[in-house]
């Protein structure tokens, strides 16, 4: 006879455990509601078979456990990933641009450089009505300093920025290397687990979890291998990750693969590179990622963009492609008009015949103004390079990368205005009036006199107003657009971290409902024991 | 079915949230500054042109401050030119008083006395100082217009009648400034003394001496401090004739110098006065504009953060009943 009692009692013993791994696997799922990364679990159940050879019965012999579930769909994943570095990339873009936006205001009580330069020239027109007062004159040395002081905090606003952007670099960088020696750890630890047939469910999860975070910073490519490892590997097919293995990116301002010479930046530095070091003890031997990061998304690409990228043979601050140096490309093109166009005819037509210019114009007490005679800029050497008296040198002074942040004032006493010119006929012999505004009403006009110049790649013809006018339009421009991404990117991270939760977050009314279920499950199998006891005690009782 | 996870909920809760609050941020701002537009990425197509239009507000606000500081310097200019021409008539009263030949020649010496008042009173407001420039300078405006030149008058009975007036020969002394009081009208602020006050005073010069009792010599209708005593045993009609024939000249300085300046001046002033409503109507207009464009329309900006705050109140409401809803208070 078939021992059927002792079967209730195995069949029962072989449930409680079932019940118990599957309630152990809900709690790890309760407990893990709310950890990032993580994918719920699940035990697979399956029914104990066992023929009854003697009765020819397939009762079965209880429930065991077949397998651990891990709900992930790669896709959703993936998806996750190209949304978080989008986000990311947008947010850091947005961030950097308000604070970039503020320099523009448009409320007009703030002191910008478009409200500065029309003080500035309603300041010598208002001397043109008294050109020896001394208040008036006074007048136009105040408008001039907020005039250059705009220019000078506008420019240096950005520079810092690009400095600070740059500085960050290293940061993220060392973030990055951390994470891909954290993955490619994790890497060992998933091929070695899974390799005796099991799921590698916690290696998984961080390392997925890892990989979102890794989106946040820089775009790549993710190729899982039949060992479960996974190589990540960027755009332009380095592998940052591949099996056990990770390679470090590296920050640099003195790549290799420049010359002797480095670009200059807004701040006055050399821009940080982003390489891979193929070199060994030998010596450095760098290949340039910056561009390849910068095309992609991401946070890191967010600052690029915005720092600007630099080939290592760019020679001013103004060829990065990028934000910063196209912003400040227009604040040194106001600059330059001030330093050039303004100064020539500051100084008034020429006296002489040919070679060097000859002032004609002269201040309160009969002097010629110098070659920058209104606007300066600070440098020791010499500023008339080509000794020609006119103010047509810049960028042949050694050292000079940027003239906005070394703009200045020639004068700050009000007689040495210039307000007057010649006004003996005999050319070379000068003689002024305190009361003559020649010089003012040239000066006045160049106002509405349409000025053309390059600087880096930003090309323009107009009025200096409309110069200011399109540094105006430019950072509304970047600043809408990435407003614009942050608003799609947000709403995109949204839908996937959604279809990412809907496959692999925990939910607790579906895990108390399966607690519930299986919590019964588990009470009728202690029942069975005791039921399958008192069968025996029958039998015992009977003897 | 879709699965719904308790990190969605959370997560469409917390954004919900986030989003009417920054909602009402937005709305409060626009609402309590009146601008829509505050920075270039609100409006990226609209902000060059509102950083446009907020400079040429300003100009027009240093335009008007000028045109005041100009109206100023004109409206002394017109006062001047009433009280010459006053002068002027005065003199030519004494002229013709003077040409009585009744009178003998010490009556018409003693109205000499008055006649060089008249001109130094003319020579003063040739010589007027505006915020401590001469305004009838030209550009040589740190130095007095008119001096005693260096030749005197010759036999004059006293040093003041010896003076013989004349303008300044410094560089500059032509020169007439004109400034902007819109972007593109000018206006004239100064003109050179010589062409206004010169013919007045060689008349009243002219006129003084005769009285005085002496002939003057001129060069070019300019007298050029010559002139000998007239002989009265046979010359008292010669006099006379000088006399009268002074009463000319006055009236021509003050006709063709003294009132066509006046006009002159007037006109500066209301092409000024036409610039100031010009310029009021055009930063009218450009105001509308601004706000128009710029601006945050109150009602809507009021209905709006109305409805960010009842979308706020109802998302804290909804997210209230959805966070405590639990299937664990059923267990």
């Amino acid at each position: 006879m078939a021992n059927f009692g002792a079967k209730l009692l195995n069949t029962a013993i072989s449930s409680l455990n079932a019940q118990q791994g599957v309630l152990a696997s809900i709690s790890n799922n309760i407990a893990n509601a709310n950890t990032p990364g993580y994918a719920r679990r699940s035990v697979q159940l399956e029914n104990q078979s066992s023929g009854d050879g003697k009765t020819g019965l397939n009762i079965g012999s209880g429930v065991k456990i077949s397998s651990l579930i891990r709900y992930v769909d790669e896709f959703a994943n993936r998806s996750l990933r190209e949304a978080v570095q989008n986000k990311s990339n947008a947010t850091t873009k947005d961030d950097l641009l308000s604070r970039v936006e503020d320099l523009f205001s448009l409320t007009g009580d703030t002191q910008t450089i478009g409200i500065t330069l029309t003080d500035f020239f309603a300041a010598l027109n208002d001397l043109t009505v008294n050109p020896a007062s001394l208040e008036l004159r006074a007048n136009v040395i105040e408008r001039g300093r907020d005039l250059v002081g705009s220019i000078k905090d506008t420019y240096n606003s950005l520079a810092n920025l690009q400095r600070e952007i740059d500085e960050k670099l290293v940061i993220e960088v060392d973030s990055i290397n951390l994470m891909t020696s954290q993955i490619a750890t994790l890497n060992q630890l998933v091929a070695q687990r899974e390799s005796t047939g099991n799921v590698a469910a916690d290696e998984r999860d961080r390392r997925d979890f890892l990989l979102e975070k890794l989106s946040g910073k820089l775009s790549f490519n993710v190729t899982e291998l039949s060992d479960g490892t996974i190589n990540v590997t960027l755009p332009s097919g380095l592998d940052l990750v591949y099996g056990s293995n990770s390679r470090d990116l590296e920050v640099t301002n003195s790549p290799s693969f420049a010359g002797s010479s480095l670009p200059p930046t807004l701040w006055g530095g050399t821009p940080s590179f982003i390489v891979y070091n193929y070199g060994g003890s030998g010596g450095a031997a760098h290949v340039d990622l910056t561009g390849d990061i910068a095309s992609g998304s991401g946070g890191l690409a967010g600052l690029l963009n915005v720092r600007g990228v630099y080939s290592a043979t760019d020679t001013s601050p103004f060829q990065g492609d990028g934000v910063l140096p196209e912003l400040a490309s227009r604040i040194e093109g106001i600059t330059r008009f001030l330093l050039t166009e303004f100064n020539e005819e500051y100084l008034g037509p020429d006296e002489t015949s040919g070679g060097v210019h000859q002032a004609s114009s002269m201040d309160l007490d009969g002097n010629i103004p110098g070659v920058y005679g209104f606007f300066d800029f600070a440098f020791s050497g010499l500023k008339d390079t080509d000794g020609d008296g006119l103010p047509d040198d810049l960028g042949t002074h050694a050292g000079v990368t940027n003239y906005s942040s070394l703009l200045q004032l020639a004068s700050t006493d009000p007689r040495d205005i210039a307000a007057g010119r010649d006004l003996n006929a005999t050319a070379g012999v000068l003689s002024g009036a305190p009361g003559d505004a020649t010089n003012l009403q040239a000066l006045v006009d160049l106002q509405d006199d349409t000025y053309t110049d390059t600087v880096g790649g930003f090309s323009f013809t107009g009025t200096i107003e409309q110069f200011y006018v399109n540094a105006v339009s430019f950072v509304g421009n970047e600043k809408s657009k990435s407003a614009t991404d942050k608003t799609v990117s947000d709403s995109n991270y949204k839908i996937a971290a959604d279809r990412r939760d809907q496959v692999s977050a925990t939910s607790i009314d579906e895990e108390f409902t399966s607690l519930t279920r299986f919590q019964k499950a588990y009470e009728a199998s202690a029942r069975l024991i005791r039921i399958g006891n008192q069968l025996l005690d029958e039998i015992f009782n009977a003897l | 079915m879709t699965r719904i996870t308790e990190s969605q909920v959370l997560r469409n809760t917390i954004d919900l949230i986030q989003k009417s609050r920054s909602d009402v941020v937005k709305y409060s701002q626009e609402a309590s500054s009146g601008i829509a537009v505050a920075k270039p990425g609100d409006d990226p197509t609209l902000a060059p042109a509102i950083a446009d239009m907020r400079e040429t507000v300003r100009r027009y606000d240093k335009h008007k401050l000028r045109i005041e500081t100009a109206r100023g310097v004109l409206g002394l200019q017109s006062d001047i030119m009433t009280q010459a021409n006053d002068i002027m008539v005065r003199a030519k009263e004494l002229a013709t008083q003077g040409a009585n030949e009744t009178l003998g020649p010490s009556v018409r010496a003693q109205m000499a006395a008055e006649v060089l008042e008249l001109r130094n009173a003319i020579v003063g407001m040739a010589n007027t100082k505006y915020q401590g420039r001469y305004i009838y300078g030209g550009a040589a405006d740190s130095t007095a217009p008119y001096n005693p030149d260096v030749v005197p008058y010759t036999n004059s009975t006293s040093a003041e009648a010896a003076k013989r007036y004349s303008y300044t020969t410094s560089i500059g002394n032509d020169s007439i400034r004109s400034v902007y009081v819109t972007d593109s009208t000018k206006v004239d602020v100064n003109t050179p003394g010589n062409q206004v006050f010169d013919n007045a005073i060689h008349a009243l010069e002219i006129l003084g001496r005769s009285l005085e009792g002496f002939k003057s010599s001129t060069v070019g209708g300019v007298p050029d401090g010559g002139g000998i005593a007239y002989d009265f045993s046979t010359e008292t009609s010669v006099q006379t004739q000088d006399i009268l024939s002074t009463i000319d000249l006055i009236e021509a300085s003050r006709t063709n110098d003294l009132q066509n300046e006046q006009v002159t001046v007037a006109g500066r002033l209301a092409r000024i006065d036409n610039s100031v409503s010009i310029l009021d109507s055009l930063q009218l207009n450009l105001n509308e504009v601004l706000s128009r464009t710029q601006g945050a329309d109150v009602f809507d900006s009021a209905t709006n953060l109305n409805q960010a705050q009842n979308a706020l109140e109802t998302s804290l409401a909804v997210s209230g009943k959805v966070l405590q809803i639990s299937l664990l208070d059923y267990l």
